[in-house]
């Protein structure tokens, strides 16, 4: 069997002497949504920040067959491995072509143009609004903005983190069918989500996380008639 | 993105300046020295407080170690001119180096300051330094050619210049206008922040240093006092906000434009130059607070109403 794209096993990891996450396993392989679940406090963030490698971690932590133990966060960003920050983090007084442009300063290859017209076709509100100031948006538009940005630096795989946050349930469902656009376009999403019942509308397998353990795995056909997990998260009541 | 005709009038008027000294009058030519000095500090300035958004207090310090490591090399080691200014550059940049890395990690005014100290201590580190002259200070060779520092200077400020154009139209100054923006964000995007901010604060302190060296050489005598003169950092400061922080121009037109209005307030009225100056200095603040080069930008469409809105926004 080859090697998922994204390899973590027995992943260690936390904040000074406070340990986070705990012997934790989990895999995204191409062409996948793979939505990681939890409430507050799980350490799904801490999570992303391991893999990004802005705080250090023990374990196996592989990406395209390649170590990322020793990288600093701009090397595993240049492999493709691209955050949507919570909270969007946008250049507020930049226009959204700015913003969009920001993601791609690190690239060296001419396809930045083509990046620019793909991402102008997954979200057409931003060529709209690609002259407006990013901070006047809406919290949806600027969402689409965080995702755009990320998009444009050519990511091997996208993290995203707390996508729904803030966010009108219709909004989050135009998201969702981007999402669904993006893994067509051969971009496999790592989706970091509180809104279970969005994560698991849209992903092929999900993690639920709790007190920084794995504590359910696996498609998510099968986690959706999981007693547990529908008890726990699902809310949905006999 | 700059237009071409601002490049155009901007060579233009660097090949005039150069011609100043043929037909200036001596007091043009050392009001000149001075002014073309001022402007690279705030051009300096602008790398890191402009497109990083970081303000420095601690700018004065490169200078001071630009004058310091010119005279001291000229002597007490006979060292020509050239070798004296690489010798300020080297310090200074280790000064950067050394300061960046720990300071830079704050931010915001706290990183302000935490550089207002600087100067001070350097101060008395020079004071006491039997090389450096301690409190006395040295006596440079004496050299009779306005012209040569006149030049110098300009090619300086034209160096420093072509380096901001540079930055402003590079990934490097992409990276900075990020950081400035949102640190955290620019983290996100693949910005390596502390190698970012360092690296300006290096690159400020080249050009910083230089300009130190040459007053060093054109005045003949540096003491503590006036090598690490904190109101200079200040001055800097506002020659780069006036004129526009992040821009390319601003800060040369800024400082020009104040250099000469202090010059006219000191012949005129001598001791009440300074209150005027700062007068100046609050108007610019309330009224066009992005500089005079967003003032400029605004071109036939400028009106009242610009002034106006700028106090509004700004809930004045």
């Amino acid at each position: 069997m080859t090697e998922p794209l994204l390899n973590i096993q027995n992943l260690t990891a936390g904040y000074g002497a406070v340990p986070v996450l705990f012997d934790l396993t989990l895999s995204v392989n191409a062409g996948e949504i793979v939505a990681m679940v939890g409430s507050n406090g799980a350490g799904k963030t801490t999570l992303l920040r391991a893999i990004s490698r802005v705080i250090p971690a023990k374990g196996t932590l592989r990406f395209m067959g390649e170590d990322l133990g020793p990288l600093p966060p701009e090397g595993a960003f240049t492999r493709g491995l691209v955050q949507v920050p919570e909270g969007r983090q946008l250049f507020h007084h930049m226009t959204v072509e700015e913003n969009l442009a920001m993601g791609a300063h690190l690239r060296r290859d001419p396809g930045v143009a083509a990046s620019f017209e793909r991402v102008y076709s997954l979200f057409p509100k931003l060529k709209e609004r690609r002259k407006q100031l990013a901070g006047n948006m809406s919290g949806g538009e600027q969402q689409m903005c965080a995702m755009g940005r990320a998009l444009m630096a050519n990511p091997k795989l996208l993290m995203i983190d707390e996508m729904s946050l803030g966010l009108a349930p219709v909004i989050v469902d135009d998201l969702l069918a981007i999402l669904v656009d993006i893994r067509a376009a051969g971009i496999p999403v790592l989706l970091v989500e509180q809104d279970v019942f969005a994560a698991f509308s849209v992903a092929d397998r999900a993690y639920v996380m709790e007190t920084g353990r794995v504590v359910r795995e696996g498609a998510v056909a099968d986690l959706k008639n999981d007693p547990a997990v529908v008890d726990a998260y699902l809310g949905v009541a006999d | 993105m700059m237009k071409r005709w601002t490049l155009i009038v901007a060579v233009i008027v660097a090949v005039a300046l150069a011609f100043v000294p043929l037909v200036g009058s001596d007091t043009m030519i050392q009001f000149g020295i001075n002014a073309l000095l001022l402007a690279t500090l705030a051009q300096s300035w602008n790398i890191l407080g402009g497109f990083g958004g970081y303000v420095s207090f601690g700018n004065s310090v490169f200078y001071g170690l630009g004058t310091y490591g010119t005279a001291i090399a000229m002597t007490n080691y006979n060292l020509p001119f050239g070798v004296g200014l690489v010798v300020g550059v080297i310090l200074a940049m280790i000064g950067a180096a050394l300061v960046g890395l720990p300071i830079l990690r704050l931010r915001g005014p706290y990183f302000a300051i935490a550089t207002l100290g600087l100067n001070g201590a350097m101060m008395a580190i020079f004071s006491n330094l039997p090389i450096a002259g301690s409190n006395i200070g040295l006596v440079l060779p004496l050299t009779r050619n306005d012209t040569m520092f006149y030049e110098l200077a300009l090619g300086l400020l034209a160096a420093c210049t072509l380096t901001v154009l540079w930055i402003s139209r590079s990934r490097y100054g992409m990276g900075l206008i990020a950081i400035r923006e949102d640190e955290d964000a620019a983290g996100t995007m693949g910005v390596n922040a502390t190698l970012y901010k360092v690296s300006a604060l290096i690159l400020a302190s080249i050009f910083t240093a230089v300009a130190g060296g040459i007053h060093a050489y054109w005045s003949t005598f540096v003491d503590p006092a006036s090598a690490f003169d904190s109101t200079l950092n200040v001055r800097m400061v506002i020659m780069c906000v006036f004129g526009g922080p992040g821009t390319v121009f601003g800060p040369v037109i800024g400082s020009f434009v104040l250099s000469t209005v202090y010059e006219v307030l000191a012949a005129q009225i001598s001791t009440a130059a300074a209150l005027l100056f700062g007068f100046v200095i609050v108007l610019a603040v309330v009224f066009m607070p992005r500089g005079l080069a967003d003032v400029v930008k605004g071109g036939k469409g400028l009106s009242w109403r610009y002034f106006i809105r700028n106090i509004r926004e700004n809930r004045l």
